[in-house]
């Protein structure tokens, strides 16, 4: 039963281009060839291999073939959010699907869409104002002195030109609207 | 040899300055020309930057990869994550025209270029290829023989295969070779290629995710009776270091510069084990 199902809607795939197909095209630029999601043949490989599926309810062959239909509202799904990026289904996948990259875009149109988590936008907040996406702690500025290295200090040279490719890439405007 | 530009990243000088010592007089003993590479930027971190833009993201890494190209230095990283994200953005911006283009369209702002010349390399690898285990064994004078590793390879260091070429990503042997030039032994453990569980951005969003992996890895390393967690990944050391609350038998963690540090008799307290939340006592 199920493998029909699969079977169907993998066809519905084949037969037409979607908005998320587009959007991966234009954001990946020259890799169009593996972005399309029509290619994929849900062999589901990629759950198989992804460490996530023995603990969690996350499916990366779920994930591509919602997006393959042109589901929007997977880009409003919390499972985008739980991919370690760890690159082992990209490995494997007999197509060649960069999906981590498609993960990615995917995430770009949920923040787009406003669903972005806290954790994200704060990293992102704290690169803006350092240049860097960890704190500094009082341990570590006592360690760094001991042990004979630099002073860790917010670079105004570097930060002036990261801030003004945060601002040219439109970066800042998204990070600091959230 | 080559000359190298240390691209320190976040987590390194950030949270385990011990790493950055480590790595410092590592490369001196073993005679390699390494300076700071200064004025970086975080490389930056895939899963935010990427997330948020690809264009952001390989812009941020150009304005990085720009700097070693004026300084004529091959960027060195100690950290698979900066390794993954330099390596990805330049690779893309020396096969595809069109976004050197768009980035040097943006980076004209901050009066940068990126010509796409520059060259990212992981300090394992390079101390694998350049440096060459013979070397690498005539500076060993502490014989680590009393360990009983379990080596974490983390993610970025050897995938995607095809663009990193340095070794199967699925039966990899060179950090083990790395780690048992010392004179450890690397134990084999199931699961032992498995992710961290820190990735993604996964940590700070949902640790409770990031914790389940982390202690799946240990139940397997536990398994085996490793003594200690060898790794060449700040943030991967991070996730093991400080995610082993709930784990009953705690494992300490190394990134390979400290056990070099061990192993050629260096002075320890340059590994800076005082920043790790369990315990070394090597």
């Amino acid at each position: 039963m199920f493998g029909l199902w699969v079977c169907r809607e993998s066809s519905l795939i084949s037969m037409k281009t979607t908005k998320v197909d587009k959007v991966l095209r234009e954001k990946l630029g020259a890799k169009e060839f593996t972005s399309m999601l029509t290619m994929c043949e849900q062999c589901g490989v990629c759950s198989g291999i992804c460490p996530l599926s023995k603990l969690t309810d996350f499916r990366v062959r779920k994930i591509i073939l919602r997006a393959g239909l042109g589901d929007i509202e997977a880009i409003k799904s919390s499972d985008l959010w739980l991919c370690m990026m760890c690159y082992a289904c990209l490995e494997r996948c007999r197509t060649g699907l960069e999906i981590p990259d498609i993960i990615s875009v995917l995430r770009t149109l949920a923040i787009e869409d406003g669903n972005v988590p806290d954790s994200t936008i704060k990293v992102a907040q704290m690169f803006l104002k350092t240049g860097h996406a960890f704190p500094i702690s009082g341990l570590t500025k006592k360690m760094r002195k001991e042990l004979g290295l630099d002073e860790i200090k917010v670079d105004p040279e570097a930060m002036e030109e990261v801030g003004k490719l945060a601002e040219k890439t439109g970066f800042k405007k998204l990070v600091e609207g959230k | 040899m080559a000359k190298v530009g240390l691209f320190l990243g976040c987590i390194t000088p950030l949270r385990y300055p011990g790493i950055e010592s480590s790595t410092i007089d590592v490369l001196e003993a073993l005679g390699v020309e390494a300076k700071i590479l200064q004025g970086t930027s975080c490389c930056p971190a895939p899963g935010v930057f990427r997330s948020f833009d690809q264009e952001v993201w390989r812009a941020l890494g150009a304005r990085n990869l720009a700097l070693a190209e004026e300084q004529g230095v091959e960027i060195l990283n100690i950290c698979n994550g900066c390794f993954g994200s330099l390596s990805e953005s330049s690779h893309q911006l020396r096969e595809d025209p069109k976004k050197l283009e768009k980035v040097n369209n943006i980076l004209s702002q901050i009066g940068k270029k990126y010509n796409g010349t520059a060259k990212v390399r992981h300090f394992a690898e390079f101390l694998y290829r350049d440096v060459g285990l013979e070397n690498i064994a005539k500076r060993v004078k502490n014989k680590q023989d009393h360990l009983k590793v379990a080596v974490h390879y983390g993610c970025h260091f050897l995938k995607p295969r095809m663009l990193k070429e340095i070794d199967d990503p699925e039966r990899p042997k060179i950090l083990d070779e790395l780690v048992e030039v010392t004179g450890a032994k690397s134990i084999p453990y199931k699961d032992k290629q498995m992710c961290c569980g820190a990735g993604g951005g996964v940590r700070a969003r949902t640790k409770d995710v990031a914790q389940k992996m982390t202690i799946q890895k240990m139940e397997n390393i536990n398994e085996v009776g490793a003594n200690v967690i060898v790794d060449v990944c700040p943030f991967c050391h991070l996730q093991f270091d400080q995610g082993q609350e709930e784990v009953e038998t705690k494992v300490p963690v190394l990134h390979l510069s400290q056990l070099y540090v061990l192993a050629f008799g260096l002075p320890k307290e340059r590994m800076g084990v005082e920043a790790h939340a369990i315990p070394v006592n090597f």
